[in-house]
């Protein structure tokens, strides 16, 4: 079922993980896990919740120790001045709520030794419409502003490489449209994307390849078309009548008078047309690669 | 100490002295202190000046007691109750003729409030005790010394038997004090340290800390923050009070004040102390699941700071009993315990090596262990740890 590391458009490579293991208390986090994401890609990781997504992020920041294996960053091993070019943004947490905006900035500023911070913050804080919450505590802000806020904690040392978990969760329309459009910004500008997601709508417009992860260990990984092509072709079906017994369908969702079939990505769709228009009337009959969410979906269910 | 430790310090210094908490705690709280102080001498000096204002009748039944300023004499009970009835005295003292064998008086007065008892059971023995003075032919000089002595000049020897200075016998204050300061220290900074570890594990703000810098220098940071928090509100405490003693009559004794070898192994064991019951708590905050039961776990480590309280008969009666060695060589106790058995006694050199050893021991291991601990302790999100959890933290790279 993996796919592999098939890129062609990236060279160098920004992560490298090879045979990764993680273990808590006995109990396999992460198995053998290799993956590696190149420069200026967006790379989707994916997963149902318990993955182990988490325990990679965080064993990529060097929060977590492998406990065999290795990961390479920038093609080096971990180290302070590797740490400065990594931006996090996690799924969770809020900040402190006393403290000014300003402040907040300044300090997760300087602890990325980020030099003319004011310069940037005010250009940041600009960007993502909060200059007029500059001064102003964070318990003031909505929930969006404060994810707003979040990003540019995350970016405003101009990180090589962004990590996000889950970065649209819990933001409305307007907000998920403006930090993607600074996603793909930062993306066209040279930084490489890991992004942590459930949302498969983002992953199908954003993402270059993806790793998934099911119980601690990879059961995919390369670029989405790739992916797809593994898990066959999708026939959306409207029809009245009975649905017939059709040879080489690999699954098939029926509700009455709308079916959605799976087959093999070199399946005779001709031939299932006709074995199906010579039993009920159709109204529709659409040949689509499977989408993400479905395969995520069966992936999950195995 | 790296430059992000210095830059996590300095975040949590001025983020937690900016605080109405620490302004009120440091300023108003002293202030409160001095009012309470300022009422009970007033108080005080009312006793004494209503005691001298009011004046006493006496009927005399030994015909020895001899009129005094404040007491006027009564022919017999009867005129002497008039007169107090009427007001003209405050009270009415009379003197049997059998006092001399019984030693029993009588005191009459209208005034049933404390103040107002107090005062004339003070002065009428005072009066007795001149009358009887001089009834006994005791000379004025020698009155004077019975009724008010002064006090002895208590001169304490050294081992070859030398006497010692009073500046020496002054010496221990300083250590004594900086006992306390450390106890202090200890009280005030692990209620901060663990606010502000228990809100950032409540507010799920570790992980995004420790993108930006590692668990030690996180830890290293929040430590050196606090101290400074608490030093400074020690010392704001401290000025404030020894501005007190310099205005009171006691600034004189202070003078003598001066750093013996002795306060050099205070300020040892102070710095010691703090940082190992900083690195404590810091590990029991980050475990604890709420700011509520992490301030319960700091009440733990409260405890130790007041062992010197707890102990303070034992200590007081043998400070160099087996009790006190072996809490003198454990790592928790031995800052408190050491410094106040310093200042009474001498304490075998070996001792205070031990003891200053195990301490600087336990510093580097649990610096070691601690930094494991709070690294994974801050990313475990409202549930318990279990000890067998702890073990595992520690087990981590």
């Amino acid at each position: 079922m993996i796919s592999g590391d098939t890129r062609s458009d990236w060279d160098e490579d920004v992560l490298k993980v090879e045979h990764l293991t993680k273990t808590f208390d006995r109990r396999h986090i992460l198995e053998d896990i290799s993956f590696s994401v190149g420069k200026g890609e967006v790379f989707g990781l994916l997963g149902p919740n318990g993955a182990g997504k988490t325990t990679l992020i965080r064993t990529i920041l060097d929060i977590f120790r492998p406990d065999t294996g290795t990961i390479a960053l920038f093609g080096t091993t971990f180290s302070d001045d590797i740490k400065d070019s990594i931006g996090y943004l996690p799924e969770e947490g809020s900040l402190d709520k006393e403290i000014a905006v300003s402040e907040c900035i300044r300090y997760f500023a300087e602890l990325k030794h980020v030099e003319a911070i004011d310069r940037k913050m005010d250009a940041w804080l600009e960007k993502l419409d909060l200059t007029a919450y500059r001064d102003k505590k964070i318990q003031e802000l909505s929930k969006g502003m404060h994810r707003r806020l979040q990003v540019i904690l995350a970016v405003i040392h101009e990180p090589d490489l962004l990590i996000l978990d889950e970065p649209f969760s819990g933001l409305d329309p307007l907000n998920t449209k403006t930090l993607k459009d600074i996603l793909l910004d930062l993306s066209s500008n040279g930084t490489t994307l890991i992004m942590s997601t459930h949302q498969m709508d983002e992953v199908e417009r954003m993402c270059n390849r993806i790793l998934m992860l099911n119980n601690g260990k990879m059961v995919l990984y390369g670029s989405l078309d790739e992916i797809r092509q593994q898990f066959g072709l999708s026939i959306e079906v409207r029809y009245e009548g009975t649905l017939p017994h059709i040879d080489d369908i690999l699954g098939i969702n029926d509700s009455g008078n709308a079916a959605e079939l799976i087959v093999e990505k070199d399946a005779d769709t001709q031939a299932i047309l006709q074995t199906l228009a010579a039993s009920v009337v159709i109204r529709k009959f659409e040949v689509k690669q499977r989408s993400m969410n479905e395969i995520f979906l069966e992936v999950c269910r195995r | 100490m790296t430059a992000k430790s210095l830059v996590v310090a300095k975040f949590e210094f001025l983020k937690t002295v900016r605080r109405k908490g620490f302004i009120l705690g440091t300023i108003g709280l002293p202030v409160f202190m001095l009012v309470i102080l300022g009422l009970t001498m007033y108080a005080g000096a009312g006793i004494g000046s209503a005691a001298a204002n009011q004046t006493c009748g006496y009927v005399d039944g030994t015909g020895f007691v001899q009129a005094a300023p404040g007491f006027v004499p009564y022919p017999d009970p009867a005129t002497g109750k008039a007169a107090l009835v009427n007001g003209d005295i405050h009270s009415l003292l009379i003197v049997p003729g059998g006092y001399i064998s019984t030693g029993v008086l009588k005191v009459y007065t209208m005034d049933n409030s404390l103040l107002g008892s107090t005062g004339s059971s003070r002065s009428v023995q005072e009066f007795m005790a001149q009358n009887l003075l001089r009834h006994e032919n005791v000379s004025d000089r020698a009155a004077r010394n019975i009724l008010s002595p002064i006090p002895p000049n208590v001169i304490v020897l050294d081992e070859a038997g030398n006497p010692k200075g009073d500046q020496e016998l002054m010496g221990f204050l300083l250590p004594f004090g900086l006992t306390m300061v450390l106890a202090l220290g200890i009280l005030t900074s692990s209620g901060y340290l663990m606010q502000g570890i228990g809100e950032e594990k409540e507010s799920r703000r570790g992980e995004f800390l420790l993108s930006h810098c590692s668990a030690e220098e996180l830890l290293a940071g929040k430590i050196l923050g606090y101290a400074g928090v608490s030093l400074l509100q020690i010392g704001v405490w401290v000025a404030i009070g020894l501005a007190v003693i310099a205005a009171s009559p006691f600034a004189a004794m202070f003078s003598m004040l001066q750093v013996t070898w002795l306060v050099c192994l205070a300020v040892v064991y102070f710095i010691l102390g703090y940082f190992l019951f900083s690195v404590s708590i810091a590990c029991a905050a980050s475990l604890a699941p709420s700011v509520r039961e992490a301030q319960q776990v700091s009440a733990i480590f409260s405890m130790f700071a007041v062992f010197p309280l707890i102990f303070l008969q034992f200590l007081l009666q043998d400070p160099n009993s087996l009790l006190m060695q072996v809490l003198t060589y454990f790592p928790y106790t031995a800052p408190f315990i050491a410094m106040v058995r310093l200042t009474l006694v001498t304490v075998p050199p070996y001792q205070i090596i031990v003891s200053i050893a195990v301490l600087v021991i336990s510093i580097v291991v649990l610096t070691r262990l601690a930094a494991r601990i709070f690294r994974m302790g801050m990313l475990t999100y409202g549930k318990r740890v279990t000890l067998r959890e702890v073990l595992g933290f520690i087990r981590e790279k």
